[in-house]
C-alpha cells in the first residue's frame, strides 16, 4: 500500500510537471503581456523595462521558469501583478478561506442530503417520491448553478425580502450561495445513489441475507449501504476539489470576495505568477482526491487490488 | 413484444403479391429505437420543448417585433406590458426580442461548438482506436495531459487571448470540449474490436478497412451520437457562463448569459430582467438534456 502511493505521488509529480510546463508556455505565447500597452495606455518604454527587470520578465523563458518552479516548491509563488503590495501566497491565504467557508457546508448539504433523498428513492422506487426526486435531480444537474442563483435572489431577496442579495460578513450570507452551490452535486450525489442501492437490492448476496431470515435494518445497513458506497466514492469523491476551489459563476452573482474571480482577473492581466499557483493548486488538488479514490476503492471493495488489476 | 407492424401492399407489387395482401415489414434496430424513443414521454417532451426553442430562437429574424439592436430610449424599463410581452431593458431595447435572438445565439453556440469538438476529437478518437501503436500513445497522452488542466481557466485564458466574440467562443468551447468524445470513440474502438463477429469476419479474409468501415463503425454511432446530444446542452452552458463573466460575446450581439450579468445592478427593481434570459437558459438545457438522455435510453437499452 505504501508503495503503491508512493508511486502514485511520483505519478502525480510529472503530472503537475508537465502541467505546469504547458501552461507556463502557453501564458508566455499569447500575445500582451503584464506590461505591455492596451487600453488604458502604454508605459514609457524605460519604465517598462524596469518592470519587467524588476519582476525578471526579461530573462530567457527557462530560467523563468526554473526559478519560478524552484520558488514554487518552497511555497513561494511570487508577487502577483494586480496586487503587488502582496505575495501570491498571501493573496490566495486571504481568499481561498473564503471559498473553504462556502465549499465546507456545500458539500455537507450535497452529500447529506442527496444520499438521504438517493436512498428514500430507492427503497419507494416508482413510488411519487422516486419521481419526484428524479426530476428534482435531472432539474439539479442541467440547470446552470448561476440561474438558480439568480432564481433563489429574484424569490428570496427581492419577492420576499428576507435576505441580503449578496455580501460576505454576515451568517445570511451563507444561505443563498450554499444552496444554490449544492443543488449540482446534490442532484449527483441522489442520483447515483438510488442506481446504486438499488442494483445492490438486487444482488445474490442481499436475497440471501433476506433469506436466512436477517432483519430488514440490518439487511440495509450491512449488506446495502456499504456495498452502495463504492460508486459514491469512485464518482463522487472528485467532485470535491470542484466545490473547495469555488464557483466563480456563484462568488460573482452574491459579491463573495473568494477565490473565484482572480481565475478572470489573472488571465486578464496576464499575471503569470497568480495564473501558475492557480493551475498548480487546482491540479494538486485533484491528484490528491484520486489517489484518495483509488485507496478508499479498496478499502471498500476487497476484490480490487491495487495497480489497476481487478479480480471479478 | 407487438407484432412487426402490417400494412396494405403497395402499387408496385411483387409477382407472387395481389393488391391488398398484407406484407410485413421486419423491424430494423432504428426502428425499435424510435419506437422505444418514441414511448419516452419525457424524451418526447424534450424533442417538442427544442423544436419550439429553434423556432424561437432562428425564427426571431421573422417572429422578433424588433431587432436585436433596435432601442428605443423613450420607452425604456417598461414592466411587461401588452405591447413588450417581456418588458424593455434600460436602454429600451423590446426585451422579447432580445430573449429571441440570445436563444438563437446560444443555439448556433452549441451547435457549431459541439460541430467543432467532434471534428477534433472523432478523427484523433478513430485514429489513437483504429491504428493504435504510437499513434494512440501520442493522442492518449495529450488528452490525460489536457484532462489535468483545469477546464474553465483554459477557456477563460483563450478567451482574453483571442477576444470576445461569436465565432472566438464556438472556437474555444471546441477546442476545450473534444477530450470525451475521443477518449469515447476510442474506447468504443477497443471494446468492439474484441468481439466475436469481429474476428469471425476476420477468419472469414475481411481486410482491416472492410473491418473497420462495416464492422466497428456502424456499431459505434449510437454511443457517439448520444455523446453528441449531450455536449450541446454543455456547450450552450458554456458560453452563457463565458458571456455571464462578460468574456463571452459583447454588444451587440445578445447572449442570454450576457443578459443575466447585464441585469444584476437593477435586478432589484426590474425583476423581469433577469428571470427571462435564466428561464430561457433553463428551457434550453433541459430540452437538450431530456432529448439526450431519450436518446441514450433508446439507442444503447443495455446501458441504463
Amino acid at each position: 500500500m505504501g508503495r503503491y502511493i508512493l508511486g502514485r505521488l511520483a505519478g502525480l509529480v510529472f503530472v503537475l510537471f508537465a502541467v505546469s510546463v504547458i501552461a507556463f508556455l502557453l501564458m508566455h505565447a499569447v500575445p500582451g503581456g503584464p506590461f505591455a500597452p492596451d487600453e488604458r495606455g502604454r508605459l514609457p518604454e524605460a519604465t517598462r523595462a524596469a518592470q519587467m527587470a524588476k519582476y525578471g520578465l526579461d530573462q530567457p523563458l527557462q530560467i523563468q521558469y526554473i526559478k519560478y518552479m524552484w520558488n514554487a516548491v518552497q511555497l513561494d509563488f511570487g508577487v502577483p501583478f494586480q496586487s503587488p503590495t502582496e505575495t501570491v501566497t498571501e493573496l490566495i491565504a486571504r481568499a481561498w478561506p473564503v471559498t473553504i467557508k462556502i465549499g465546507i457546508p456545500t458539500i455537507v448539504l450535497a452529500y447529506g442530503m442527496g444520499s438521504i433523498l438517493g436512498y428514500i428513492a430507492a427503497i419507494r422506487q416508482n413510488s411519487w417520491i422516486d419521481y419526484t426526486v428524479s426530476f428534482m435531480s435531472t432539474m439539479g444537474i442541467v440547470v446552470p448553478n448561476f440561474v438558480v442563483a439568480i432564481w433563489l435572489l429574484l424569490f428570496f431577496s427581492i419577492y420576499l425580502g428576507w435576505l441580503d442579495p449578496g455580501g460576505w460578513g454576515k451568517p445570511q450570507h451563507y444561505i443563498m450561495p450554499v444552496v444554490a452551490y449544492s443543488l449540482a452535486p446534490m442532484a449527483l450525489v441522489a442520483r447515483y445513489t438510488r442506481s446504486s442501492i438499488l442494483e445492490v437490492m438486487r444482488s445474490d448476496h442481499v436475497r440471501t441475507a433476506r433469506a436466512k431470515g436477517l432483519h430488514e435494518r440490518k439487511v440495509m445497513t450491512w449488506h446495502v449501504s456499504r456495498n452502495a458506497l463504492i460508486p459514491f466514492v469512485t464518482i463522487l469523491l472528485p467532485e470535491i476539489p470542484n466545490i473547495l476551489t469555488g464557483s466563480i459563476f456563484i462568488e460573482a452573482t452574491f459579491r463573495i470576495p473568494g477565490l473565484g474571480r482572480f481565475f478572470v482577473t489573472s488571465a486578464q492581466s496576464r499575471d503569470y505568477p497568480m495564473i501558475l499557483a492557480l493551475v498548480l493548486l487546482i491540479a494538486v488538488l485533484w491528484g490528491v482526491t484520486y489517489i484518495i479514490t483509488d485507496v478508499l476503492y479498496t478499502v471498500l471493495d476487497p476484490r480490487i487490488r491495487l495497480g489497476g488489476r481487478s479480480i471479478s | 413484444m407487438a407484432l412487426p407492424v402490417s400494412w396494405n401492399a403497395p402499387d408496385d407489387l411483387p409477382a407472387n403479391l395481389a393488391r391488398g395482401d398484407k406484407v410485413v415489414h421486419a423491424r430494423t434496430a432504428t426502428s425499435y429505437a424510435l419506437r422505444r424513443f418514441r414511448s419516452n414521454k419525457l424524451a418526447v417532451f424534450g424533442m417538442i420543448l427544442v423544436a419550439a426553442l429553434c423556432i424561437f430562437g432562428f425564427g426571431a429574424p421573422i417572429l422578433a417585433p424588433t431587432s436585436y439592436s433596435f432601442a428605443d430610449l423613450m420607452s425604456a424599463n417598461q414592466f411587461p406590458n401588452r405591447e413588450h410581452p417581456m418588458g424593455t431593458d434600460t436602454i429600451g431595447h423590446d426585451f422579447l426580442s432580445r430573449v429571441m435572438y440570445g436563444t438563437r445565439t446560444s443555439l448556433v453556440v452549441g451547435f457549431a461548438a459541439v460541430a467543432v469538438a467532434a471534428g477534433i476529437g472523432i478523427p484523433l478518437g478513430l485514429i489513437a482506436g483504429l491504428r493504435g501503436g504510437w499513434a494512440d500513445f501520442a493522442i492518449m497522452r495529450v488528452v490525460e495531459i489536457m484532462t489535468a488542466f483545469p477546464g474553465l481557466l483554459f477557456a477563460i485564458f483563450l478567451m482574453t487571448v483571442v477576444g470576445s466574440g461569436v465565432g472566438n467562443i464556438i472556437f474555444v468551447i471546441g477546442i476545450t470540449s473534444w477530450l470525451t468524445l475521443c477518449r469515447l470513440m476510442r474506447a468504443q474502438l477497443l471494446t468492439l474490436r474484441e468481439q466475436e463477429y469481429v474476428t469471425a469476419a476476420r477468419s472469414a479474409g475481411a481486410t482491416d478497412v472492410q473491418i473497420a468501415v462495416r464492422h466497428l463503425l456502424p456499431n459505434a454511432v449510437a454511443p457517439i451520437i448520444v455523446a453528441l446530444t449531450l455536449a450541446i446542452p454543455t456547450a450552450i452552458f458554456a458560453e452563457a457562463g463565458l458571456s455571464y463573466l462578460g468574456i463571452g460575446i459583447n454588444e451587440p450581439t445578445p447572449s442570454l448569459g450576457k443578459m443575466v450579468a447585464d441585469s444584476a445592478p437593477y435586478i432589484r427593481l426590474y425583476w423581469y430582467l433577469g428571470l427571462f434570459p435564466t428561464l430561457a437558459i433553463a428551457l434550453i438545457m433541459l430540452g437538450f438534456s431530456f432529448v439526450g438522455d431519450g436518446l441514450r435510453d433508446a439507442l444503447d437499452p443495455r446501458q441504463v
